[in-house]
């Protein structure tokens, strides 16, 4: 394996910390929206009935997702 | 804390209403740039479509309007079918007599994009096309995201192969460079743009450019795109800067950890991915 400098171990740990920051607003954004989509669709009550959705939004839907597209 | 489970009744409305919004409007992306600037090879690389790329020809001269297969890429849905429409011209630029009619074709198509992606090579400087063709196509749509794809390729081209990162001297030319871009693309627009480096080919700063994509969706369907994501925010990084990182990451490593939490880059606790 090649040695990396102290330079270069900060400089990748600098660049993944920035990636994780940009997946956190993505998530976060993701999670909204699909609260914003509940709504339009008329179905905030479902909103109201589970208070987490937002931070658990992605594993929420991959379980709604899966039969929803077996039946595509 | 746990999600509250759903009942079964409230799940099935849920189906029927989600159902009815992938399958009545499936999420639509705009994709603008000259030719060879890897829009096709972008959206592969973002969204796991299978469009046709190649490095020496403009792969589809035709106005696109095209439903790519996809796959959801999250938890048990993982590789299911799904689907994207994908608006294109790939041959805007290379025949001048042709794009009086791809960018009539933008005019017709745009307005129905969730998000418009406009697409610039980083070692293009001429960028008088682009100027040109977003002043006749910015009241198209009001989401657009600039992304400058291609930063490994710039002076002087001593992208590092080790860490798959710019070497100190890219990193200067890419912050000098993505500044030029967006300066010419605001004047031309006449208001402030954010224009987002990226390499496609080498997966740099892609979780950049999503998540960019994202927050510019309209509210309410920005969640569609994110179901559709097809790299993980760390995939840039190779098996001896992985390794590197996951040695930082442990208690007891020493300097390695005093660096880490120096720079305050300590890993969150809730996973993002």
């Amino acid at each position: 394996m090649t040695e990396l400098t102290a330079d270069e171990v900060a400089l990748v740990l600098q660049r993944l910390a920035e990636a994780e920051s940009d997946a956190r607003a993505e998530a976060l954004a993701s999670g909204k929206s699909f609260v914003r989509f509940l709504e339009r669709a008329g179905i905030v009550w479902l909103v109201q009935r589970i208070p987490d959705i937002v931070a658990n939004v992605k594993d929420w839907l991959a379980n709604i997702f899966e039969p929803l597209l077996n039946s595509l | 804390m746990q999600p509250v489970p759903m009942s079964e009744q409230d799940e099935q409305v849920l189906r029927t209403k989600v159902l009815d919004e992938i399958t009545g409007h499936p999420p639509t992306i705009g994709v603008i740039g000259i030719s060879g600037v890897g829009k096709s090879s972008t959206i592969n690389t973002l969204l796991g479509a299978a469009l046709p790329t190649s490095d020496t020809v403009a792969c589809t001269k035709e106005f696109w309007s095209v439903s790519a297969e996809l796959a959801f890429t999250h938890g048990n849905a993982r590789g299911l079918a799904a689907h994207l429409q994908v608006i294109d011209a790939p041959g805007l630029g290379e025949d001048i007599r042709r794009d009086q009619e791809y960018l009539a074709a933008y005019r017709r198509h745009l307005p129905r994009c969730d998000v418009v992606l406009w697409l610039m090579a980083a070692r293009n400087r001429a960028v008088a096309l682009d100027q040109r063709y977003l002043q006749q196509l910015s009241d198209c749509h009001p989401r657009m995201v600039f992304g400058l794809n291609q930063v490994d390729l710039i002076e002087p081209l001593d992208w590092h192969p080790t860490l798959n990162l710019p070497s100190a001297g890219q990193r200067r030319s890419i912050d000098q460079i993505t500044r030029d871009r967006q300066a010419r693309l605001a004047d031309a627009l006449q208001r402030d743009i954010r224009m987002i480096p990226y390499s496609a080919k080498a997966r740099y700063n892609l979780q950049g450019l999503f998540t960019a994509i994202v927050e510019a969706c309209p509210e309410d369907r920005a969640w569609l795109f994110s179901s559709l994501k097809n790299f993980t925010y760390d995939d840039f990084l190779t098996a001896e800067a992985r390794q590197v990182v996951e040695t930082a990451r442990q208690p007891a490593s020493g300097v390695l950890s005093l660096l880490t939490q120096r720079l305050g880059l300590t890993r969150p606790s809730t996973a993002t991915e």
